[in-house]
């Protein structure tokens, strides 16, 4: 009788749910206005034009009404903003239930594997960093949203998307000139120091004394090295605390290659110039040619166990071991990111912006009473083997990805949702909260001229030139999923001391040989790598660009006051 | 080859006197009781893990073994021992450097449901967030929760957290969809449809680290061709597990 009576309330709960959506489907346009007033302002939009935009959702939507749709990304602030209030507010404004999944860049590059490896249809959307866009060209398994848009994702593409507007759209799109992805969020990995210590004259008095010019920003390696053994081993404590002139990460695993691979050696001047990455030789040290990939080695072209990527990974393990905390070998990148606000590291050289918002928070002690930072971000020094034509480091962008084997309904809903939250209506909202800005119009906003001076550099570094020299993995990549793994399993050993980097490098330069070769015999996709025969090292050695022979000398240290810093980039 | 044979009955004798860790020539598989996935009854090992484990090391041609340990066990035993594996296991980024992965094995949603007298409307999974979760320690879903500061009651299985979500102890129930339905059959219960599907896992076989490159290729080439041949469609297909 109980069963029967809660049966019944649950019939009555259901009634009254359908009852309750079909009042929401006569007042979709009061929820957008309630969105408009209540959560989406600061906009570059006024209020008509917002109300415009979110009326083309509310019809573009109405063949998807009632559906449930499954996106998923990687957990940074600005992702969390649109699981748990942008997902919430389509869902009023449409009639589209989105459930918008958080977890691990791994894990989201996993599933995204996993789709395409079963065939079922876990997700209808991933945002995906860009870094695999040299899967995505090759593989045929991405939806290429250039045809998307004119074909049959034409009438649910935002008539205000305005492509040209974002900044990061070079970075998503192949050598073919397809865009297989939509920017969502972008963040540089930039140069983090301590201005406040950098300004006190006791501090600039004993560091010109001690290296003959003036503690600023550093311009290359050497002068960072220098600004590290100052902090470290000269100024060694500030108001009794033990401080350090560098932070760092290596425990093994995913964020240990990452650390790497994400130009880390392009930083050091491994690869070729060229933009957004070095042709022929890449920053992953793999040479390309007519789009195919000739190999990593040396002995092939590449340059992944290069004089140049050797002196990359042993700067970053000296650096580790003599000038950071005991415990940065024991910490991955999330558990590291939150060591500069705990007032101890007076500069970092591999910092990722996705940490600016949780490094304002106004009770850190690296924050000044009036809200404005204690430090700054500025483009990072760059190693030995640098040229002028380079790029200097790395920029992570997480893009909308839809794979062509989600049935096109869903690709349809999934792409409504993937537009909502990147649309001029949302954009700057979602960017003074992420800090991650994607399009040109809320970066040159005044709202972001008001914000500049609480963000550390972070306006001044989007505005600049600089932000299309700080550029994701590129498209020399073939398989970025199968490859990203040796990164942290060759370069592990190196950091703990088991094995040198000139035989960790040969070795990892060797697997990728062998991954590529395998790709080759596989034959699947386009611009298939065919890789060269090997030759004597010193052919390519001597050859023009990279690989490059040994630079033994070290270059003097160069720094430059905050304002010439950014000067540069502008 | 008389040498050979020699070193297998060496084995032979020490697997009987220690009938499971000595087995050393086959590979050691440890899982644990989920039902439907693999459960233990009068001895009989069954489940939709145990029939994809016949299959796949049928296809790569590798003797195995299976046994039944606890989640957090298991694991601790295959990063010790070279010829082990466990599974399901979900996947992660710190989990990542530890194991040698063959995958993926299961694809799981993980929902939220209330008790069967009172609902709970859920839009997005942060409206959960001021309510008491149960979850059972180790599912991998618990710690994904309290990765985000939720509330969360663990239990030691399935069946206690649906008891205590009964009782009103907490508000939802965070589980797998399938062993959700398994635990409320097994009770007697009706709980209906989740309030909200708000994970999907990815699980894995995870093997000790050091597992032999070619043992490795082996098992991921034989998993392949059973998603490529359709067995693993029908055998969802027996086990209902399917993606909603």
């Amino acid at each position: 009788m109980i069963r029967l009576y809660y049966s019944i309330l649950r019939v009555l709960a259901a009634f009254f749910l359908l009852v309750n959506t079909d009042l929401m489907a006569s007042n979709y346009t009061a929820r957008a206005d309630y969105w408009i007033n209540h959560e989406f302002q600061p906009s570059t939009l006024t209020e008509a034009q917002q109300r415009h935009e979110l009326n083309w959702f509310i019809r573009a939507a109405k063949p998807f009404r009632g559906m449930k749709v499954r996106v998923v990304s990687e957990r940074i602030q600005t992702h969390t903003y649109e699981s748990n209030i942008l997902a919430k507010a389509f869902y009023e404004i449409t009639g589209i239930h989105v459930v918008h999944e958080l977890t691990g860049e791994d894990d989201v590059i996993n599933k995204l594997s996993a789709q395409i490896e079963t065939k079922q249809n876990i997700y209808d959307a991933y945002i995906n960093d860009s870094d695999l866009i040299g899967t995505h060209f090759r593989s045929g398994q991405v939806l290429p949203l250039t045809q998307f848009i004119q074909g049959e994702g034409k009438s649910v593409t935002l008539p205000t998307l305005d492509l040209n507007d974002f900044m990061g759209l070079e970075f998503t799109t192949g050598p073919d000139g397809i865009l297989y992805q939509l920017p969502d969020q972008q963040f540089a990995n930039l140069y983090w120091y301590r201005a406040d210590w950098f300004a006190r004259p006791d501090f600039r008095g004993a560091f010109q004394a001690k290296y003959g010019y003036s503690l600023d920003v550093p311009q290359n390696w050497q002068a960072y090295e220098d600004i590290a053994q100052f902090f470290t081993e000269e100024v060694k404590e500030i108001d009794g605390v033990r401080i350090y002139g560098h932070m760092d990460y290596a425990k093994p695993g995913p964020s240990l290659g990452w650390r790497m691979s994400d130009a880390w050696l392009s930083m050091a001047g491994v690869g070729d110039k060229g933009l957004p990455n070095g042709l022929p030789v890449d920053e992953w040290g793999i040479r390309v040619e007519d789009c195919q990939a000739k190999g990593a080695s040396v002995s092939r072209g590449g340059a992944l166990n290069s004089p140049a990527a050797i002196y990359a990974v042993d700067t970053f393990v000296y650096w580790l071991t003599r000038f950071a905390p005991k415990d940065a070998q024991n910490l991955n990148f999330t558990q590291a990111g939150e060591w500069p606000g705990k007032g101890i590291i007076a500069q970092q050289i591999f910092w990722y912006t996705a940490f600016v918002a949780d490094l304002t928070k106004p009770n850190l002690s690296v924050m000044n009473q009036d809200g404005t930072p204690k430090w700054r971000i500025a483009p990072s020094p760059v190693g030995k083997y640098w040229q002028v034509g380079m790029k200097s480091g790395y920029q992570d962008v997480g893009a909308w990805t839809l794979l062509k084997n989600t049935p096109l309904k869903r690709q349809q809903a999934a792409w409504l949702y993937a537009q909502f939250v990147v649309s001029k209506t949302v954009s700057l909202k979602k960017t003074l909260i992420g800090l991650t800005p994607i399009r040109h119009s809320d970066i040159a906003s005044e709202e972001m001229t008001k914000r500049a001076p609480y963000l550390g550099g972070l306006v001044e570094f989007y505005r600049s030139f600089a932000k299309n020299v700080w550029t994701p993995t590129g498209t020399n990549v073939p398989d970025y999923p199968g490859m990203a793994n040796y990164w942290w399993r060759y370069i592990s050993p190196i950091v703990q001391g088991n094995v040198k980097a000139e035989k960790g490098m040969d070795d990892m330069a060797h697997a990728m040989d062998k991954h590529l070769a395998q790709l080759e015999k596989e034959n699947k996709g386009l611009c298939i790598p065919r890789l060269n025969s090997e030759k004597p090292e010193a052919y390519w050695l001597n050859a023009k660009g990279a690989p490059k022979m040994m630079i033994k000398e070290s270059n003097k240290g160069v720094t430059l006051p905050y304002e010439e810093a950014l000067n540069v980039w502008r | 080859m008389y040498g050979a044979r020699h070193v297998s009955l060496v084995i032979l004798s020490l697997s009987l006197s220690v009938p499971f860790l000595n087995a050393a020539s086959k590979v050691q598989i440890l899982t644990y009781p989920v039902a439907p996935f693999a459960s233990q009854v009068d001895g009989v090992k069954q489940g939709f893990l145990i029939e994809l484990l016949d299959a796949i090391f049928k296809q790569a041609n590798m003797p195995y073994e299976v046994a039944f340990y606890p989640l957090k066990r298991a694991m601790a035993m295959v990063s010790q021992h070279e010829n082990m594996c466990v599974l399901p296991v979900q996947r992660s980024q710190e989990r990542e450097s530890q194991f040698s992965w063959i995958g993926p094995v299961m694809i799981s949603r993980y929902g939220l449901f209330s008790r069967s007298n009172k609902s709970i409307y859920l839009q997005v999974l942060n409206d959960a967030k001021d309510l008491n979760i149960g979850s059972f320690l180790g599912s991998g879903i618990s710690e994904y929760l309290q990765g985000f500061n939720y509330n969360i009651e663990h239990t030691a299985n399935n069946h206690l957290s649906l008891k205590q979500l009964e009782r009103g102890y907490i508000d939802l129930w965070a589980v797998e969809l399938m062993s959700a339905k398994s635990a409320m059959q097994a009770a007697n219960l009706d709980l209906g449809d989740a309030e909200l599907i708000f994970f999907t896992s990815i699980a894995a076989m995870a093997c000790h680290s050091a597992m032999p490159n070619d043992s490795q290729e082996s098992l991921r080439d034989a998993l392949k061709a059973l998603y490529q041949n359709g067995f693993i469609d029908s055998l969802n297909r027996k086990y209902g597990v399917r993606l909603d």
